[in-house]
């Protein structure tokens, strides 16, 4: 296997402009994190506008964006463990065992110790992308229009049950973005769908307005609500560093929770959430004999750390190999890709290698500047949580009015934006996670344009969908994680003899 | 992504379900859904094109989704269950006069131009997210000049200057 797209990419990487692009990816991913207001979602919604505006290029893009990602997963720790308020979906599981650190006087160890396992999880996980992932590519290549159709499928089945609890609402989420998908000139026929003779839509829903809204002016609205419900209680960082004794008690779990995140991570659908909430559950069970876990114990800290950033390096895996967004996050960066018309799949390495290798490499050097970062300068970080809501979330709209116009150069695109956002804001308060959302509707063309090529092959057969061994392995799987979770709750529920 | 949770009273955590004691709070969205999918499914019925280059045509997708997400709001019809309570009261005043603000925001953006547009967006939500009114007009002020120089001048990216003073 060649890894010259690497050092291809280490080539990209290393230009200054790039270098520049990654770093600042990494602080305001750090900040994005570490702030309660906002998520990695968010982050990228507000800064791929910009970029795509400015002209920048699709290679630096995603080093920024990609920056933004991980910075994220490192940043999300920082109220976690000092406010007991997670800073983003997958530091949830952190703030378990770190806030009862930070309680005790241990917030420095603690803030210390997770950003140690978050570069464990983080490089470790871009060194089995490194390799893993032109594998992947590889197999893909034997992919048809079928195959890809019934991998469209498996990444909606792994989505209904991984994502959330309730998989009616996850499946109405993703069939929801999959008919927004629809709307628009069908290349194919020349038929306008669902266009109610607006010309606005004969190009279909624009990407920006629709992630800008659901995700950045939904949270504005949750937060107003959150706020109303009382403040928040910060507790000092302290000093310390965590022991090597402390490190070495802690080894196993970092990389557990590594090999468990990578490999959620690279599961399509699925993202740092689901990856620090099975890794810390695993730990729990592994290592949990003097019943510490919950009271500040370190292994409780570290696993969940390594697992949601080594699950943002595998969600890249199925993302830039075959097309398929491993979470939420990257599903919002395969869009960024569609918007510069790359398509990403089993040729993008060999390709496009400065770009598939130059996003690869800048993962090594942004975990490095990340653990630069977050160790001796945590306590800048710490700082933003000073910031009142009533600067940072005006400032958030701020961006997103910014984010949409410069886009779009029209008043008429914001008042989209507004009203998607509230649609957001409703579905949220239903219940419903917004990742399917936006997952079905950037998969929505693939696998339609898929189904009806496939089935131009076959005339019309549908016994093409189940033709070659390797469609049926993912029918296969696909029927697996739809029905396994089930099968094991229902086998933990009966009473033992 | 479900965001960040803060701290919340019991009473504000109820499910809907338990309130008004047949779900309506949920059921009736599902209707709409049922309802929206059919509407869906007639549209896409009625696609019209002369030739497709494939035996499925640009019309079977769109109507085995409108199938699916029909079948799904009647799943959700049956069993509703996760939705957070509304907003009541004077949270409720707070969130409508939060989304008539970015209306009158977006209103404003062409006509009034972007610093008037970005002042009034940003006093205003900050005054809605507890800024005492001379924090609010000097945040509110600060961004508005502040994000129009970061945007007009150093991204060179145009921003409007209102066709209430440009006549244009």
């Amino acid at each position: 296997m060649s890894l010259d797209y690497l050092w291809t990419g280490f080539a990209v990487a290393l230009q200054w402009h790039n270098l520049l692009f990654g770093l600042l990816g990494c602080l305001l991913g750090t900040v994005v994190g570490a702030l309660p207001a906002i998520g990695p979602i968010n982050g990228i919604a507000l800064l791929l506008p910009l970029a795509y505006t400015l002209g920048v290029p699709a290679e630096s893009t995603m080093i920024l964006l990609a920056g933004v990602y991980y910075g994220a997963e490192y940043g999300g720790r920082i109220s976690s463990i000092l406010l007991n308020v997670p800073g983003d979906a997958g530091a949830v599981m952190t703030a378990l065992d770190g806030y009862p650190m930070a309680r005790d006087g241990r917030g420095a160890e603690a803030l210390a110790l997770s950003g140690i396992a978050s570069f464990v999880g983080g490089m470790l996980s871009v060194l089995a992308l490194t390799f893993f992932a032109p594998l992947l590519g590889q197999l893909a290549i034997g992919f048809g229009p079928a195959e890809y159709f019934v991998l469209m499928i498996f990444a909606f089945a792994t989505l209904t049950s991984m994502v959330g609890d309730q998989p009616v609402k996850t499946m109405i989420g993703a069939a929801f973005g999959l008919a927004l998908s629809t709307v628009g000139l069908d290349p194919t026929s020349g038929a306008y769908r669902f266009t109610f003779g607006e010309p606005e839509l004969y190009d279909g829903i624009e990407f920006i307005i629709l992630v800008i809204g659901l995700f950045s002016i939904s949270e504005v609205l949750v937060l107003l609500e959150r706020q109303h419900r009382g403040g928040l209680e910060t507790v000092s960082i302290g000093r310390g560093f965590p022991s090597l004794a402390t490190l070495r008690l802690c080894l196993g779990a970092m990389l557990r929770g590594t090999g468990i995140g990578f490999l959620i991570g690279v599961l399509p659908g699925t993202g740092a959430s689901v990856a620090s909430a099975v890794s810390y559950t695993t730990e729990k069970r592994i290592s949990d004999r003097a019943g510490t876990f919950g009271r500040g114990d370190p292994r409780g800290l570290a696993a969940p750390e390594a697992a949601n950033n080594a699950a943002a390096g595998g969600a890249f895996v199925p993302m830039l190999t075959l097309g398929v967004p491993g979470s939420g996050t990257t599903a919002v960066m395969l869009g960024a890709l569609l918007l510069y018309n790359i398509q990403p799949g089993p040729q993008l390495f060999t390709e496009r290698p400065e770009l598939a290798g130059g996003l690869v490499a800048s993962m090594y050097i942004g975990n490095i500047l990340l653990l630069v970062l977050n160790l001796p300068l945590v306590q800048i970080f710490v700082r933003m949580l000073l910031i009142p809501n009533w600067i940072l979330l005006p400032g958030i709209l701020a961006l997103a009015f910014l984010g949409v116009y410069s886009t779009y150069a029209s008043s008429l695109s914001i008042v989209l934006m507004i009203s998607v956002g509230i649609f957001g804001y409703l579905l949220r308060k239903l219940g419903f996670d917004l990742a399917p959302v936006i997952l079905g509707f950037v998969l929505g063309k693939v696998t339609e344009t898929n189904l009806r090529n496939a089935l131009a092959i076959s005339g019309g057969e549908l016994g093409i969908l189940f033709a070659s061994p390797i469609a049926l392995v993912l029918w296969a799987l696909a029927v697996l994680v739809l029905f396994a979770p089930l099968l094991l709750r229902r086998r933990s529920s009966e009473p033992r003899a | 992504m479900s965001g960040a949770g803060r701290g919340v009273r019991a009473e504000e955590e109820e499910p809907v379900r338990a309130r008004d004691g047949f779900g309506w709070g949920e059921r009736l969205p599902a209707l709409v859904l049922f309802l929206v999918a059919l509407a869906y499914g007639f549209a896409a019925a009625r696609i019209e094109y002369a030739f497709s280059s494939d035996p499925l045509g640009p019309r079977v997708f769109p109507l085995g989704l409108a199938i699916l997400l029909a079948l799904l709001a009647l799943a959700w019809f049956l069993r509703p269950g996760g939705a957070e309570p509304w907003p009541r009261g004077g949270l409720l005043v707070q969130t409508a006069g939060l989304v008539a603000l970015a209306y009158l925001a977006a209103w404003l953006f062409d006509r009034a131009g972007f610093l008037i547009a970005m002042g009034v967006l940003c006093t205003g939500a900050a005054l809605m997210f507890r800024a005492t009114l001379r924090q609010a007009l000097a945040s509110g002020i600060a961004q508005a000049v502040l994000w129009w120089l970061v945007f007009a001048y150093g991204l060179r990216i145009p921003l409007p200057a209102g066709r209430w003073f440009t006549g244009s």
